[in-house]
């Protein structure tokens, strides 16, 4: 299968020298005879421009309600030596290899597809919003219609048939890059090798999947924020009631 | 290096108000369980009022925590499955048990009947009341991703005020009932040594001391030192046989036992784990907050008044007494 997204990105793995084999769209579910594939995502922040496409395709295709949304790129002006310097930040579950939101979960409602990708049985989810509470990466929330937790499933619905999740998809930059982390042939372990990635707090042991290249220091663990759009908010006249 | 979010979308809290009292309700409810087994266990003729107000607390926990769930029609999904690496799951039984037994030891306690069963149901109800205090405490410390919780001082604090909570809703019950009971003691020590741990946590822990600094000096400060800790501890010292003053002293513990909960329960999950999200605000005054406050107030005077008709009204004349 063929379509424009994946001839672009074979195009540019191939400018970068990336193997052929590498450049076709995961086919999820394994052909007989060949290894269930490792999902993981890769973030080159440098490619990464913070249109929020992949924010607004990921809520279509998942319908999503209004305002809730599984992934999105928060953005940050840093204070950097060299002065002030913006920065973009793509967010999405991480599908850690070790998610603490799973064996917290009273009524075993989240788990892992054979992919390792983590999600949520919404008809068992009972929505006590525990997993919430224990994703270090905040990428849970509850869904306000379904009443139940919801998260990135990396679009377990597209990549069981083949496809790309819609973040990848859409990305203008191409700065998602999907694939097989078990595959060193696939266009992400291609690019791991070959560049320096990080992955967002490591101090929690978690080892997610989703890495980041160009990733800066100041974001990768927990964010210390001086002011900006939270801060003005909390001194909104119209909901400056936080007095207990 | 410091950075400034340009750009973040808005989250809920997923553990809402109602959370705050059910934590309030079941702490208090153990702990006043605790002080009427401890009556019964040195045989001190003073724990009626504790089992009182444990019973009535107990029965009226559960409507919160069901409340609190996004599914609460789901709720039987906790017995039909197996989930025991969580530990909700395993609170999810205790809470029957714990309950279930508390009613009975009520049932055979005002109907004065002194049998094998009422020492079996005070060992039941010290044992799953025990594990109350341990699940829900533990749920919540072992969050790593909330700074606030995942502390040694949290659980100590939580269970401390539980168990003031208890003794104070227990001094409320003898004040009405005209009894000393066993509650002052425990108001006085529980708080004394929950001011001295919330000292040292506020010193040493750094998220702690930017909630009680920067975010909630008032109410962490002025409400729960002060008025939650230090006042019933002076109160309960200085009460000696004045009913108003031991009543008093039990209205201060249990409010500090629900400011506790509340600034920790929301200003934790007000505090973004990413910084990438924002998470409004927690207000007493809210509509949330405030439906919370009624329906758990309202199922509580039920609770109150099935208390009463029971142990007054069903419970036999002139029958032989219990320790209880």
């Amino acid at each position: 299968m063929t379509s424009r997204r994946t001839f672009l990105t074979g195009a540019i793995a191939a400018l970068a020298g990336a193997p052929a084999a590498a450049l076709a769209a995961p086919a999820a579910a394994a052909a007989p005879g060949q290894a269930t594939p490792r999902w993981g995502m890769l973030i080159d922040l440098r490619k990464c421009i913070g249109c929020q496409a992949c924010t607004v395709a990921c809520a279509q295709e998942n319908a999503l309600p209004e305002g809730q949304h599984r992934t999105h790129v928060p953005v940050y002006e840093l204070d950097t030596p060299s002065g002030p310097s913006q920065a973009v930040l793509p967010r999405l579950c991480n599908h850690c290899d070790d998610p603490p939101c799973m064996p917290v979960c009273p009524v075993d409602a989240t788990f892992k597809t054979a992919a390792g990708a983590v999600v949520v049985d919404a008809d068992q989810c009972v929505g006590c919003g525990y997993c919430v509470q224990a994703c270090p990466y905040e990428a849970r929330f509850i869904n306000h219609e379904t009443g139940t937790a919801d998260k990135c499933t990396f679009c377990v619905q597209r990549t069981e048939a083949g496809l790309l999740p819609a973040c990848v998809e859409t990305c203008v930059g191409n700065a998602r890059v999907f694939g097989d982390l078990n595959d060193p042939t696939s266009a992400l372990r291609v690019l791991m090798a070959a560049h320096e990635t990080k992955q967002l707090r490591p101090e929690f042991g978690t080892n997610p999947r989703v890495h980041y290249i160009g990733l800066d220091d100041s974001l990768q663990s927990a964010v210390r924020t001086g002011g900006g759009a939270r801060q003005l908010r909390q001194s909104a006249p119209a909901r400056s009631h936080q007095e207990v | 290096m410091t950075a400034i979010d340009i750009l973040s979308i808005d989250h809920d809290m997923p553990w809402r108000p109602w959370a705050v009292f059910y934590f309030l309700l079941i702490g208090a409810s153990v702990g006043a369980a605790l002080l009427a087994v401890y009556a019964r266990w040195t045989k001190s003729g003073e724990g009626r009022g504790a089992l009182m107000a444990a019973t009535a607390l107990a029965v009226a926990a559960p409507l919160p925590l069901l409340a609190d769930l996004h599914q609460p029609a789901r709720f039987l999904h906790f017995y039909l499955s197996f989930a025991t690496d969580s530990v909700m799951w395993w609170g999810s039984w205790l809470l029957p048990l714990y309950i279930g037994s508390v009613v009975a030891l009520a049932v055979v306690s005002a109907l004065r009947l002194r049998t094998r069963l009422e020492t079996l149901l005070y060992a039941a109800v010290g044992l799953f009341g025990i594990g109350i205090l341990g699940y829900t405490a533990g749920e919540m410390t072992i969050v790593a991703a909330r700074p606030l919780w995942h502390t040694v001082a949290f659980p100590v604090v939580l269970t401390l005020t539980a168990l003031t909570a208890g003794a104070g809703a227990t001094l409320l019950f003898d004040a009405v009932r005209g009894e000393k009971g066993l509650g002052c003691r425990v108001v006085a020590a529980g708080s004394a040594l929950g001011l001295v741990v919330m000292g040292l946590w506020m010193l040493t822990d750094p998220a702690m001391a930017t909630l009680a600094l920067e975010h909630e000096p008032l109410a962490l400060l002025g409400g729960l030192l002060g008025l939650g800790l230090a006042v019933p501890a002076a109160l309960a010292l200085v009460a000696g046989r004045s009913r108003t003053g031991r009543a008093l002293a039990g209205l201060a513990a249990v409010f500090g036992a629900f400011l506790f909960r509340w600034e920790l329960f929301t200003g934790a999950q007000l505090m973004s784990k990413t910084e990438s999200a924002f998470f409004g605000h927690a207000s007493l005054t809210a509509a949330d907050t405030l439906r919370a406050a009624a329906g758990s107030a309202g199922v509580l005077v039920l609770a109150i008044l099935a208390v009463i008709i029971l142990f007054t009204v069903l419970a036999p004349r002139g029958g032989r007494q219990t320790h209880a």
